[in-house]
């Protein structure tokens, strides 16, 4: 029997031994390669962003914050950084179905060769199996014929019948010996010609030797001995041949083992190196150009508004860098014209401080002049005047006086606009009995009844709504001068939501057609004959309300009365 | 009632508003001795007795100063802040008479110690009402303790002291 040579069952040992290790470890490996997108973190920090956890907090504020600020002009760069990790999450989706692929792909190919070796093996086994088996058989047939021959020379030499005995049992063995031999035998025509060979060795050594000697006769010992020899030089070459051919199909089995064991360990590293070099050229490329734009929009969105990425990558990606440059030279275009825009505005807003002031202060000097010398003109010197020259006079310093009035009216509304608001919880119905008490002198004199209601508290500034309150109350107080007795509601009442609070009269009221001129400054509806005022108590009011984010409308007939009603910021409950 | 030596010292640039505070003073018999000076830096020269002033005689301090804020020069407040710094001046008061109603004019005079504080009025019966009460007040009312026990009324702080003239107009206060 050849053996094979002793490297080559060593190398197929390893072979096989790593090959069943390889089929092990091969999903592993890929499973491995998959998480290998992780690794694209290229060591320091997190390169594709979760778009859902890495960009949504902000580094000063809460999330509601955020969505306010998100709408106005200068965050808007916090919305860039959300679509370049939309591009990197389809990116990541992409990769991840690649190695998905190439993982499924390799499974198959481990589980297809898997399943190749085992029934290759399996049918070799069986073969080889059957051979021995064979063989076998074939040793066992030279037994029988051994016994055959033993009992036919015991015969021979003592014609006595009992020495037949090993003779029979040999004789009834050897059917079934060859159909065992004949059962499996492998189709080669070969070895069937050697058993057709054998099986007639044997026969001739029955045929020419054994049946003659039991009949009786006497044939010559060496014609015996060469027949047997003749049946065992053949028995001895289908063992032979059997044995062959059971080597020959272990060759086989080998070969195709091999065979196998090189396709998978080439697949094997061939998709390794595939995979590897794929994630190395993906983090070069890719995710690299991609975290350096993600890092400048991160950066714009900062505040660092000189940041510029370098445009690198592939051209999709260098297109978002270039964008992102673009994105960029306007923000700083804007946030300069936003810095420029505000330096303009306080500047004016200084000079019409430093304006106003100037007026307060020395307008109000020359008027002075004119209301103090006509007055001393009238009072001092009455007796050198005529009627006529004193009531020039008055009218003079009437209008002086009236020009004071509206100076100091205006600077207040002017003062109004620039005024900071320090909103409190503050009662509004508090206040307005303050402001009735502050205007008792209006009311000196005259029946006036005033119902100051319940009313819920608000979110204002205290002294501003004090402001309106007393404008609004010293309107109805002076345009429901005429009645006996005068009323006046201070009330509220729930609308939609809101809280509307309102102070009406019982007065001259006015027509509706103009009520919404009422609140322009030095809009009036009344003649100062009638009814004293400049005009601006209620522009005044509207401009506070108004401030505040509430609204203020008016309602009236003439001779039925007036309505001024406004809303403002319902109280936090504390 | 008799008033030795200087009462009443008014610093004021616009001679209009000198002659109408004087007008406003005129029943009160002190016009012989109000002195009227036009800049802050001839004020400072009249109460230290400096410069043009330097033989003034008699050499003591006014009993009320009414000094107008915004003055060529030296501006008001920098006078007052030089009479509330001054050991020999801090005890007389200083009424500020001014036609800003600018919050901050406001409080940077009770800040440096002024006593009153009177927005002056465009109307003129309200200006005189103005001028006299304060003048007449710190006169007569607010008499230094060592010369007369006869207005024993306790002296008021300067604080409950301030006789603003609030303007009439109901949205005017203030602003
Ligand atoms: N309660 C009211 N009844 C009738 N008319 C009113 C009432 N309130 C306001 N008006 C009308 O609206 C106009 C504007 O009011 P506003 O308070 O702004 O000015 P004014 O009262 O005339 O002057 P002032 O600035 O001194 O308040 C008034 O002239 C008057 O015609
Ligand atoms: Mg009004």
């Amino acid at each position: 029997m050849r053996r094979p040579p002793g490297w080559f069952i060593l190398v197929r040992r390893c072979l096989l031994v790593a090959c069943d290790r390889m089929l092990c470890l091969c999903p592993v490996c890929l499973l491995a390669a998959v998480p290998m997108e992780p690794s694209f973190t290229s060591g320091d920090r997190t390169v594709i962003p979760d778009a859902d956890t890495d960009l949504a907090p902000t580094p000063d504020g809460r999330i509601d914050d955020r969505g306010v600020r998100n709408r106005r002009a200068g965050d808007r760069a916090v919305a860039v950084p959300s679509t370049s990790g939309g591009s990197a999450r389809r990116v990541k989706r992409t990769l991840t179905t690649a190695f998905s692929t190439l993982l499924a792909f390799q499974v198959l190919l481990g589980i297809v060769c898997l399943l190749a070796t085992i029934s290759v093996r399996s049918q070799v086994h069986n073969v080889v199996r059957n051979i021995a088996a064979e063989r076998q058989a074939n040793d066992e047939i030279l037994v029988d014929m051994t016994n055959a021959e033993t009992g036919v020379r015991g015969y021979l030499i003592s014609r006595n019948q009992s020495f037949l005995a090993p003779y029979d049992t040999g004789t009834a063995a050897l059917p079934a010996r060859f159909a065992t031999v004949e059962q499996h035998l492998p189709g080669d025509p070969r070895l069937r010609g050697r058993l057709a060979a054998e099986r007639a060795e044997v026969s001739a050594w029955y045929r020419d030797y054994a049946r003659p000697v039991i009949a009786g006769a006497t044939p010559d010992p060496a014609d015996g001995k060469r027949l047997f020899d003749a049946f065992r030089a053949s028995q001895a070459a289908v063992a032979d041949m059997l044995d062959r051919h059971r080597e020959a199909k272990i060759d086989e089995l080998n070969r195709t083992q091999v065979g196998t064991l090189a396709l998978v360990a080439g697949c094997l590293v061939i998709g390794l190196v595939v995979g590897t070099r794929t994630a190395v050229v993906t983090t070069r490329r890719l995710v690299r150009p991609l975290t350096a734009v993600t890092e400048a929009v991160r950066s714009l969105a900062h505040g660092r508004l000189v940041t510029r990425p370098m445009p690198a990558g592939p051209a999709e990606v260098q297109e978002v860098g270039w964008s992102v440059n673009v994105l960029a030279d306007q923000l700083d275009r804007v946030a300069d014209e936003r810095a420029s825009a505000a330096a303009r505005l306080q500047k004016a807003n200084d000079e019409l401080e430093a304006f106003s002031y100037s007026v307060s202060h020395d307008l109000r000097a020359p008027l002075r002049a004119v209301t103090g010398f006509s007055h001393i003109l009238v009072e001092q010197h009455a007796d050198e005047m005529s009627e006529q020259a004193r009531e020039l006079l008055n009218r003079v310093e009437r209008g002086g006086q009236r020009m004071g009035a509206l100076i100091d009216d205006l600077l207040a509304f002017a003062h109004v606009g620039r005024q900071e608001l320090t909103k409190t919880t503050v009662h509004p119905a508090d206040i307005a009995r303050e402001c009735l008490a502050d205007l008792s002198a209006e009311q000196e004199g005259r029946h006036v009844e005033t119902l100051v209601e319940d009313l819920p508290a608000c979110l204002a500034d205290p002294a501003l709504l004090k402001l309106v309150y007393t404008n609004l109350l010293s309107n109805a107080l002076k345009y429901s001068r005429g009645r006996d007795p005068a009323h006046i509601r201070i009330g509220s009442h729930a609308e939609s939501g809101a809280t509307v609070y309102f102070v009406s009269d019982n007065g001259a009221g006015f027509d509706s057609r103009y009520a919404h001129k009422l609140f322009g400054v030095f809009q009036r509806l009344h003649k100062s004959e009638q009814f004293e005022g400049t005009g601006v108590g209620l522009a005044l009011a509207a401009r506070i309300i108004k401030r505040h984010g509430g609204q203020i409308w008016a309602d009236g007939k003439i001779d039925q009365g007036a309505t001024i009603s406004f809303t403002l910021p319902v109280a936090a409950p504390s | 009632m008799s008033v030795e030596g200087l009462d009443i010292l008014l610093v004021e640039d616009d001679s209009n508003d000198a002659d109408l505070t004087l007008y406003a003073l005129r029943d009160e018999k002190v016009m012989n001795s109000v002195h009227v000076v036009s800049d802050g830096a001839e004020a400072l020269d009249f109460l230290y007795c400096t410069g043009s002033y330097a033989d003034r005689r008699p050499a003591g301090p006014p009993k009320v100063i009414l000094l107008d804020l915004k003055l060529p020069k030296v501006d008001g407040l920098e006078v007052l802040k030089s009479i509330k710094d001054d050991p020999k001046l801090r005890s007389v008061p200083v009424v500020m008479l001014t036609s800003s109603q600018e919050e901050r004019d406001v409080l940077a005079s009770y800040r440096l110690g002024v006593n009153s504080y009177i927005v002056k009025p465009v109307d003129f019966k309200q200006f005189e009402d103005a001028i006299r009460s304060a003048g007449m007040y710190w006169l007569f009312l607010n008499r230094p303790p060592v010369r007369n026990s006869v207005g024993s009324a306790p002296r008021p702080t300067s604080g409950e002291a301030a006789c603003r003239a609030e303007d009439a107009s109901p949205h005017g206060g203030g602003l």
